[in-house]
């Protein structure tokens, strides 16, 4: 326990099943295990081919129900090749914020899920304008689904819950709505 | 290297630090990471905990290389009871039992602690911009597809900046946006079939079975633009009629004989004429007059007071004149091809000349080139009515003798330099076969469900007012005395029940936690030169 690195790395590479106290089952290679902090880094899979890409797994050692070991296998850390631009994760860590606040427009909140199908119906069919105008035609406010920005549908989003904008706008709306609804209830009354 | 830089660059796995000292992580970090290689970087003289070796092992260092990897990538947290949340890692607390910090997180699946949702109920929380969890609380994060190697990073790099392009397409899809997810094609409902004029909003027109290549080539024996030894003319130049020079310095000499031809030609009438020398490539031909004694003024000049500058104008007008199949979509390419040989273009110019010519008796003019210089120019006139009269018998002559200057007899044009012919110019066929143009009732493009005063609205510049859930309360300061829940709803109220709450250890971290204060980020498209795109095209 002096932190030599030998008690630590015979681990790497070893090939485990593993079951955790929640039930979880899975395979993987040891990528590290950090003893102070009690983490094991896995790589999911068997194979130890090198892939840029991998599912990893940092798992608490101590939630591990049971585990078998299916065999050793070399290291699967390239490390002549391990090479991190923080740059880079900064500005990955930002678009996947913005597309995420992004995303939340789209998603209601205290709404039933019946709503957001016709949400999501009404942002297909409004998909055409996306493209031109990069902002969303579709999106929520609060429990109201708003169209262009001049048709709202609130509760209960039904046909006659389709106001504003121009006759024209707002008929297309209730049709694409109409059309939802019929849609859902031959699927089986919704969720 | 001094503790401090250690402890700072041992940090760089966690957020907070990284402004600070992310020129000299920049340095030592941003190339190599090398777990191994436990003798300069990663040196652990800073650390405060027990584990003196631990921190400084190879695994340590893995771990925290993992970790680092990790950042930005959307993971799944599950903790201790059970709750699963889903979010985008932002930093762990490298140096001490790794806690670790997620943002836009919300849960995926709650655990035994929580209320189970009602089914039918509320679909989602929002999601909590900020989500701290402790070491304690954590039991296993899981990531999938995460770039572990270089090539790895570089690649995820490019996908996000594509992933940044393609957003729209990616909102309209689906609502849970995998950065992984396969694509597929999108496959119309049945129930969206009955509103056809949607999806066919640009097929309609679009081709109506008519192949502008085919029928230049049956025309020209030429299919596509073919560039002439003179790359750099433009296409008014080769294909219009009327030869302008560029050089307008030399046609003061060339005005002499210019009038003399012209007055052969059209008689007296040349003085007057106000700079309709310069026809454009939308008038395919000049026009003969028959009668000697005709206003050539007002005869011949079609489409109106038409002048080099308004080629574009013209462009359009005659394209839309001339019948052609495309949308206004279609291409200059064919603008010009359709002023060339169909016969619309004449049509239109004989209607405008009939509009024009009032005073002048009633010869009919007709759209021919006679004097189009080029050799292979041999112009038939269109309708018929050209009798060789001695005028345009002079013309012909003089025109085909290869003179530029003589062309510009049939325009009249004497004052301004652009009056010659091109002799570049293609020789004008007349197709009594080309379509003619009847503007149909239809509009062009099929009614937009919305109007289109309302189409484009700009003025939805904030698509995420609200807060999601402030972030952690703990920002006030390094002494943190209350148990206070980090995470709230929307309202304002804590959630129940409060899934993580932070104990600052110690100063150092509480600190650090004061970069995490609530930074509202309002996304703002922008994008003005697609809007101005929009604009155009749909108005």
């Amino acid at each position: 326990m002096d932190g030599t690195s030998s008690g630590d790395e015979f681990a790497v590479g070893c090939l485990l099943s593993i079951k955790t106290t929640f039930g979880d089952e899975f395979e993987g290679q040891i990528i590290t295990y950090d003893r102070p902090s009690n983490i094991i880094v896995l790589q999911e899979g068997l194979k130890s081919s090198p892939q840029s890409r991998r599912n990893i797994r940092l798992l608490k050692a101590n939630y591990i129900k049971e585990f078998s070991f299916l065999g050793q296998s070399e290291d699967p850390l390239d490390l002549k090749n391990c090479y991190v631009d923080l740059n880079s994760l900064q500005s990955k860590e930002d678009a996947a914020v913005r597309q995420a606040e992004i995303d939340v427009e789209r998603i209601g909140v205290g709404v039933t899920a019946e709503a957001q199908s016709i949400f999501d119906a009404l942002s297909k069919t409004y998909d055409y304008a996306s493209v031109f105008s990069l902002m969303l035609p579709v999106r929520w406010d609060k429990t109201v689904i708003v169209v262009m920005n001049e048709v709202r549908v609130s509760s209960p989003y039904l046909a006659e819950s389709v106001t504003g904008g121009t006759p024209a706008a707002n008929e297309r709306v209730r049709k694409v709505l109409e059309l939802e609804r019929r849609r859902l209830q031959t699927r089986g009354g919704g969720q | 290297m001094n503790p401090q830089q250690a402890a700072q660059s041992r940090s760089s796995a966690n957020g907070f630090t990284r402004r600070r000292g992310e020129k000299e992580m920049g340095n030592r970090l941003e190339n190599k990471f090398q777990p191994g290689k436990s003798n300069n970087r990663m040196t652990t003289a800073g650390v405060q905990t027990g584990n003196k070796g631990g921190i400084d092992s190879p695994s340590h260092d893995r771990l925290v290389y993992l970790t680092t990897c990790l950042i930005g990538h959307q993971v799944e947290v599950q903790v201790i009871d059970g709750s699963l949340f889903t979010g985008i890692f932002h930093a762990t607390n490298a140096e001490k039992d790794f806690g670790i910090i997620l943002k836009m997180a919300h849960l995926t699946k709650p655990g035994s602690s929580r209320e189970q949702k009602n089914i039918s109920g509320s679909v989602q929380k929002p999601p909590s911009k900020t989500l701290i969890i402790p070491a304690k609380e954590l039991v296993q994060i899981v990531a999938k597809s995460v770039p572990v190697t270089r090539d790895g990073l570089m690649n995820d790099l490019q996908n996000d900046q594509l992933h940044d392009i393609m957003i729209d397409s990616s909102i309209s899809q689906s609502r849970h946006v995998d950065l992984e997810r396969e694509l597929k094609p999108w496959v119309p409902d049945d129930d969206i079939a009955e509103c056809p004029e949607l999806d066919n909003t640009f097929d309609r027109h679009w081709n109506r079975g008519w192949d502008q290549f085919e029928a230049n080539a049956a025309l020209f024996g030429e299919r596509g633009i073919h560039f002439h030894d003179k790359f750099d003319l433009d296409e008014e130049t080769k294909y219009s009629s009327v030869f302008r020079g560029v050089d307008d310095s030399g046609y003061d000499e060339d005005e002499d004989i210019l009038d003399s031809q012209n007055s052969q030609t059209f008689g007296d009438a040349s003085d007057s004429l106000p700079n309709k020398s310069q026809l454009t490539s939308s008038f395919p031909t000049s026009v003969e007059v028959q009668s000697s004694n005709l206003n050539t003024t007002d005869d011949f000049h079609p489409s109106g007071a038409l002048d080099g500058a308004s080629i574009t104008e013209n462009n359009q007008t005659n394209q839309q004149q001339a019948g052609s199949n495309h949308t206004n979509q279609g291409t200059e390419k064919h603008m010009v091809y359709d002023q060339k040989h169909t016969s619309q273009s004449k049509e239109s110019s004989l209607l405008a000349n009939k509009e024009s010519t009032d005073k002048g008796p009633s010869t009919t003019v007709t759209a021919s080139a006679p004097t189009n210089v080029s050799s292979k120019a041999q112009e038939k006139t269109c309708s018929g009515e050209v009798s060789s009269t001695s005028e345009s018998g002079n013309a012909a002559p003089t025109a085909a003798s290869g003179s530029r200057l003589s062309p510009s007899s049939s325009i009249g044009s004497l004052t301004s330099e652009k009056s010659t012919l091109n002799p570049n110019a293609k020789e004008f066929r007349l197709n009594p076969n080309a379509k003619s143009f009847v503007p149909s009732s239809a509009p062009l493009r099929p009614a937009s469900p919305v109007s289109d005063a309302s189409f484009y609205y700009p003025a939805n510049v904030a698509p995420a007012p609200h807060m999601h859930g402030m972030p952690v309360g703990i920002g006030m300061g390094p002494a943190f005395p209350s148990h206070q829940p980090v995470i709230y709803g929307p309202q304002g109220t804590p959630l129940q029940p409060p899934p993580t709450y932070f104990h600052p250890n110690n100063p150092q971290y509480g600190q650090q936690m004061l970069l995490g204060q609530p930074r509202q980020v309002v996304y703002m498209p922008t994008y003005p030169p697609v809007r101005k795109l929009n604009l155009i095209l749909f108005k």
